[in-house]
Order: C-alpha cells, then structure tokens, then sequence
C-alpha cells in the first residue's frame, strides 16, 4: 500500500496553512525593519491607516510586550524600541485582503536612530563590540554569564583544556585550521504561514505551519496571558520542515492581531520574507587541532566554534545548542577539548536544521581527519579506520553506546564501491566521510484507537505529519502488532486538544516514538472490555540510547580550467536495524544527502553588512531533478535498535558529513583544499591557480 | 476586469485585478491544489497547463489567460488516472507542497516528449524543485507516467 496521504497530495486536497479560508477572515502584515540594529525613534501609521481595506495598524505599544521563546525568552512580538536585525517585524497592518494589508505595511514610515552594528560571531565577542542585548542576563531561560562578553548567549566547555594543549605540544603529527561553515536555509517550498482566531481568552484557534503544537500552544500562552489549554493548535498538512518548523514564528502576532481585531487573522510569508527572517542554521567559524602519534593513532583534538545565533536566541532548543557544532562523535581521542560560544549579532535568527550544528561541525572535523591523515602520510581511510570508536570505547562526551558499528558499515562501503570514470580531460577525485549520529529512546506522544464499521479502526493522532511519512508508518506499525491489514486503518490528524500529548517530530526519533506509543495501544487494545475507544499515551525515556555510523564517498570529477566540478556518484553507508518503511527509509536517505550537496556547493544566505542579499529562491539555489547525482546506498543490516520494533534513527543521518566529503573529493582531485563553505567552481578555480 | 477562460474543462469567469496572477485567482476560486512556494518563477509548485504547456502561475498575469485552456493539478489528475497512479504508486512526495506542481508538469512532458529518457525527464522536470526526496521517487513517477501512455 502506498503512503496515506499519497492520493491527496498528488490530487492537490490535502490542505495546508495557506490553502484554509475561515469566515470573516482578515489578513495581516508586516513593515519590517530596514536598519540591523537601532533604536526606533518614531512610527508614523497615518498614511497605512488611511489605505483602502485597512481595519488596523498596531505597533509594540499596542499588544503585549512580554517577550516570548523557547528555552531562552528574548523575542519581542513586535520591536519595541530598538530593532536588532533587517527583517524584524516592527508594526503590523490588518487588512480586508492580503494585498491591501502588504500595501499599507509599506506605507508605514519608521524613523531609525542607527546604532553600530556586528555582524559575525567573533567581532560581537571582541571587547568594546556593540551591545545587542543590554539586558541578556535578566532573560528568563539566560544561562548568560556575567564575566562573558554581553553579546555571549552561551559559552560552554567540554574537556580539559590543558591536557588537550599538552597532548598536542607532544603528539608527532598535528594539524591546526580554521573552517568555516556559512548560514543556510532550511529551504522547504511552503512559507511561513499562520491563521489565528481568538475568540475569547478561554477559546483560541491556530493553524500554524509547525511541527510541534503543544509547545507552541504554551509559547502563545506565556506571551499572551492565555492559558495554554485554552489555545487549540488545529492539525495541518506540513509543507516541509527540516528544522525550520519548530518555533512559533509569526502565531503570537496573529493572535494578538486576532485578539485586537475580534476576527480570524491570516499571515503567510512571502518567500522573501522567510529567507530574511525566519530561522536559519547558525553559521560556524570553527578553529580546530588535532593531534596523532606516529602510528596514526589520534592523540587530541581542540574544537573552538564560533556560532552566529542572530539577534534573537529563542528558537534553538537549548541555548546551550546546536551541540552538533562542536562535536567529534566518531573516533577515539585521549584527550579531548571543546568550546561553543553562541553569540548574538545584527543578523537573522537563528534555528535549528536536520541534526542541529552537526552539518557545520562535520565540516570542519571530516575536513581536518583527512588533513591530518596526508600529513601523516596515511590514506584518508586506514587513518578513520585506525581511530573509529569500537566496542568498549568512550566517545568524546565520556559516554559508552551499546554498539559501535564504524567499522563494519567502512567495510561495506569500501566493498561496494566502483570507481566512475571522468570525462576526459577533467581531474578525477574520491572523498570519504565519517559520521554517527546518536538518538534517545525518549518518547512523547499519544494516539486514539475507535472501532468503526466492518472492523476497521480510525486512528487519531497530534502528530504532525511533515512529509516523512510518519503517519504511514503508524498504520503499518498498527497493522504489525494487532494483526490487521493495513487497508483498515485510517490515520487521521487532530487538534491538541483532542489527545493529552506530543513533543513534536525531531531528533530522529519519530519511528521510535510511535513505535513505543504502539506497544501501548496494542495492548490496551487487545484487553479492552467493551469495543469502545482506548487511548494510548508514553511520556519518558527508557534510557536506551542508540547510534547509527554512516560512511559517504564522494567521486568527483573536476574541470581544471575553470573549476567546476561534477558529482559522478554519492554512496551512503548506513548502519540499520529494521526498517519499517523501506521507501520512506530510502528517500531520507537521498533527500538529506541532496540537501547536504545543496548546502554545500549552490546555497548560501549571503548576508553583507545585515542584509541578506538574495533573498529569493531564484538566487538562493536549490537542488534540482538535473543537480542531484547518482546515488548509491548500501544498508549494513544487523544493528540494535530502539524497542520492539527494533528501529534506528535516520532522517538526520546522511545530511552532516556532506560538505566535508564533497571537500575531501576535491582535494584528491586537485590537491587544493576548500575550509569555507559552500565548495564553488570559483573557490576551486582560485585555489588551482593560487 | 473579467477574466473568461475554461478551466479545468468547464467554462470559468472571475472578477480580478489587472494585476492579479493566475495563482491567485485560482486559489481565491478554491482551487488551492495550486500552491505558491517561491512566488518568483523558480520552484515551480504554482505549476499549471495553459493551452497545453506549463507556466508558473505565480508569475503569469491572469489577464493572460484570457480565452485560454487552463487545466490545474485537480483537473488533471481526475480526467487521467494514470497520472494519478503513477504518483502514488512509486511515491513521488514526501511533504507533498511540491507534488501539484510536479504532477502537472509530468503531464506537460507527456504530451511534449512522451518517449522522454531518463536524462530528459530530469531536465524536463528541473523547473519544479524538490526539498524532501532527493528527485528519485519523483523521476520513477514521471517514468511510470510516461510509460502508461
């Protein structure tokens, strides 16, 4: 059976933010700030409110000005005063149509005081830099600290810093580079989009485009004085998240907007307006050393990030996060330092993308390994083979997992692998990258189980369905343990208010979440007295932690007069368990990997002085069918996995080790190596001639 | 001004804007099958067939369409089951906000170049991007397709 929501998709039903009309419906927008950092010395909404089909003008002074986020809580609905990066929202029109609300919003005149702005993470530390946030410590959820520069969200340590300096004043072979990973965007095709219809402080409707509703429920609660319970997040069909789907974005102004106007309000971004100011992933500046003896065994590594998190901290899970950047999960280091310094700057927030930091991290490690590797005078790959993480080991965090399978999963790459050849006259080169990526059983969902005619049974679930197929691999996972075709189930998204919880997709633990809510429900199921509906709800974490390594190699043929490069072919090498869904198991394999390859050689959020300078799809590149090359998967079966259904993460998996693998390809192709991302034709074709 | 097309097969006439674009005169009209990603002509989900080629309806002045054949992803997709199937068959979606765009265009490439090999299917279909699956369940979609005919 296919996916179930393939027909609707394919037919143009299934219903997404932009595609839902409410009765009485008004539509926002919003005049947004053209200067990256200022005060705000005068908002003049005379002429807006004067345009044709305008209902309101609001700025800060008129909703509420309590600031609003995740974990950290520094965002204001509206500017309030100072505005900290191009794009923030500073007044908002409501308006009888969309256009007519975007016509007016342009109209609103906003005199700026400008301030000095910084615009990369190590400037906004140096002394004397210009202060984003005066107030950073007194946010609720700072871990700031007083000592720090002001504009330091979160300085955090790992290790010890001078047995790693030591280890690598004596280690025989060290290598010492900066690298730097840029910004880029999550790059789903659906915008940004809200619909909000508070009726009463007890009764309030949102359609939002997110994946996590009952995290967004208490977020629009906190900021507005509503009681979460009393704020239903409606499901939705999600046009893609990637990451980029987890904060509440544009749903406390809606509300708000909605609250004051006594009617449904309608926001959907322009894409333009998404590239400037939704969240992106934090570009990484990342100093690193590693060491090995003169056998090649790793001695120590020293992982310094930098990580721009934009004028606003409040999207990233932690404050502390994205980890990823300054993690080194795959080898064997005796002594071991790492430092992330999260730092505010004029910029365009920062969120979370496909295994947070990692991407940038991995860059920058997979990078140096080879680089260390030709200085040893070893191949690349006996060099990772000889440092992998193997039964017993600790990682770098001190941690022991169940089961270390980096060498088995290089083993069959390596068996797998056919060289392609180049087209004549161009520079042949292979690549090769390492990557494990750690997941938690933790688990926080909850599904309704109701019989209905001819014994098949509709399933509700709160889960947002972001396009993996989850809700498809709830049925089949229904199907697995009560024994009953598949052809009977109906899945069907509901309201948070239908079901006590769901944390929401992310972390690569959706299969394994619902897996474990499965158990629940079937055997609710099975001993149910009456044919009535049972609900099923898990909330923890049964302390089983898994990983799952992945090896890429990249062949890549380079044009040694202008640089250009061709991926001839992508191999991922993944270690699996069982897979529930081999397609759906399959496209997050080649999805993240061509996102990987995008990111790495056409994207890039190209921000001067603030300002992003290609804010639109049409210069903002993503892959097409014609970009993606060749892939190659081999799946190296027999791992533990999570729970009975014995499954491994995967969605996060293929996307992180792509820059540094496509960059190890071009170095053996033209003994030129690449540190800044994206990998371009210019880059090369500079560095062949340098 | 009054716009007068047939649409979807059925006569079709709306009130609009002169500058109003045709995806937003579809989607006001309830025929939000089409969607709008990039709203630039580049990614090509507001795809629709206009006298039997494809055209980004997020750039294509409705005024346009004027006494024109326009046929949308729901049009399309109820007049020819094999297009249809062939999408759910070999699961060429994932988040699905591309999927409209994409059927239309295979659709479009079956009566331009219904012998399309698998080179001329990718470019072809280079006009409507893909973030979630990587192209191939995509390209073996548009395969299927083209081989029903």
């Amino acid at each position: 059976m296919s996916r179930v929501d393939a027909e609707s998709k394919a037919t143009g039903r299934s219903r997404y933010v932009a595609d839902i009309s409410l009765p009485n419906m008004v539509y926002a927008a919003v005049a947004r700030s053209t200067s990256a950092h200022a005060k705000i010395k005068k908002i003049d909404t005379s002429v807006a409110e004067a345009c044709p089909g305008v209902i309101g003008v609001f700025t800060a002074k008129d909703i509420s000005q309590i600031l609003y986020g995740r974990n950290l809580i520094d965002t204001p609905i509206l500017a309030n005063e100072k505005v900290r990066f191009i794009g923030e929202r500073v007044a908002a029109v409501v308006a009888n149509s969309r256009k007519e609300a975007e016509d007016a919003a342009a109209m609103i005149e906003i005199d700026y005081e400008p301030l000095e702005a910084v615009y990369t993470a190590r400037e906004a530390i140096k002394e004397g830099a210009p202060v984003i946030h005066p107030d950073t410590l007194s946010y609720k959820g700072s871990i700031a600290k007083p000592e720090n520069s002001p504009n330091m969200i979160w300085l955090g340590h790992k290790g010890d810093k001078l047995a790693a300096e030591l280890a690598l004043e004596t280690s025989a072979f060290t290598v010492e580079h900066s690298y730097r990973a840029h910004g880029v965007h999550q790059g789903y095709l659906e915008p940004q989009a809200c619909i909000a219809d508070f009726q009463s402080p007890e009764n309030v409707r949102i359609w939002l485009t997110n994946k996590a509703p009952y995290r967004v429920r208490n977020m629009v609660g906190d900021c507005l004085g509503i009681e979460p319970e009393n704020i239903v997040l409606q499901p939705i069909t999600l046009g893609g998240d990637f990451g980029g789907k987890g904060s509440p974005q544009d749903a406390p102004l809606c509300t708000a907007l909605s609250q004051k106007v006594g009617r449904p309000v309608k926001m959907v971004l322009h894409y333009s307006e998404d590239l400037t100011a939704g969240n992106p992933r934090h570009a990484v500046d990342l100093d690193i050393r590693l060491g090995a003896d003169a056998e090649g065994n790793l001695t120590a590594a020293m992982v310094i990030g930098y990580l721009n998190a934009g004028a606003y901290g409040s999207f990233t899970p932690s404050a502390k996060g994205p980890a990823g950047a300054t993690q080194l999960s795959s080898y064997r280091v005796p002594a071991f330092y790492s430092e992330s310094n999260r730092v505010y700057t004029n910029t365009v927030p920062r969120g979370n993308m496909r295994a947070p930091g990692a991407s940038q991290g991995t860059f920058a490690i997979e990078s140096a390994m080879d680089e260390l590797a030709h200085k040893i005078g070893m191949d690349p790959i006996e060099f990772r083979r000889k440092n992998l993480l193997v039964e017993g080991d600790k990682d770098t965090d001190g941690e022991h997992w169940i089961e270390h399978r980096g060498h088995e999963v290089l083993d069959a790459a390596l068996a797998a692998f056919t060289p392609v050849e180049a087209p004549p006259g161009w520079l042949y080169g292979r690549g090769m990258s390492v990557y494990s990526r750690h997941t938690t059983s933790a688990a926080s969902t909850s599904i309704r189980i109701t019989p209905v005619d001819d014994g098949c049974i509709r399933v509700e679930t709160p889960l947002i369905e972001t396009g993996t197929g989850s809700h498809t691999v709830l049925r089949q996972l229904l199907a697995d343990q009560l024994g009953m075709p598949s052809a009977k189930i109906e899945v069907v998204g509901v309201a948070t208010d239908e079901l006590p919880r769901d944390a929401g997709a992310g972390g690569s633990r959706v299969t394994a979440g619902l897996a474990t809510v499965v158990d629940v429900a079937a055997k609710a199921w099975m001993n149910r007295l009456r044919d009535e509906p049972i609900v099923a709800e898990v909330d923890g974490d049964s302390g089983v932690h898994i990983g799952s390594y992945i090896v890429q190699i990249a062949q890549v043929a380079v044009d040694p007069d202008t640089g250009q490069f061709k991926i001839l072919e992508f191999m991922n090498a993944i270690d699996v368990a069982a897979i529930i869904n081999p397609l759906a198991h399959q496209m997050q394999i080649d999805g993240g990997a061509l996102m990987g390859i995008g990111c790495a050689t056409l994207e890039n959020l190209d921000e001067q002085q603030g300002q992003v300078w290609n804010a639109n799809l049409g210069e903002y590149k993503l892959s097409s069918a014609r970009d993606a090359p060749p892939f190659k998967t081999v799946l190296v079966p027999g791992g533990i996995g999570i729970g009975t259904a014995n499954v491994k993460n995967i969605g996060e998996s293929t996307t992180p080790p792509v820059g540094a693998c496509l960059a190890n390809a071009i170095f053996d192709a033209t003994k030129r190596r690449i540190r800044d991302l994206p990998l371009t034709a210019e880059k090369i074709y500079e560095a062949m001639r340098g | 001004m009054k716009l007068s097309m047939t649409l979807n097969g059925e006569p079709f006439a709306a009130e609009i804007g002169s500058d109003a674009m045709l995806v937003d005169v579809l989607r006001l009209n309830q025929f939000t099958g089409t969607k709008e990603g990039c709203g630039v002509g580049v990614c090509g989900a507001c795809t629709v067939l206009v006298n039997n080629g494809p055209v980004s309806s997020c750039i294509y002045l409705a005024v346009m369409a004027e006494g024109a054949e326009v046929w949308t992803v729901e049009g399309l997709t109820s007049k020819d089951s094999d297009l249809l199937n062939a999408f759910v068959e070999k699961e060429g979606m994932q988040c699905g906000i591309c999927t409209p765009g994409q059927v239309v265009s295979c659709y479009a490439l079956g009566i331009e170049n219904p012998s399309a090999n698998e080179e001329e299917i990718r470019e072809f279909m280079a006009g409507n991007l893909c973030r979630c699956t990587g192209y191939v369940t995509i390209t073996e979609s548009v395969r299927t397709y083209l081989d029903s005919k």
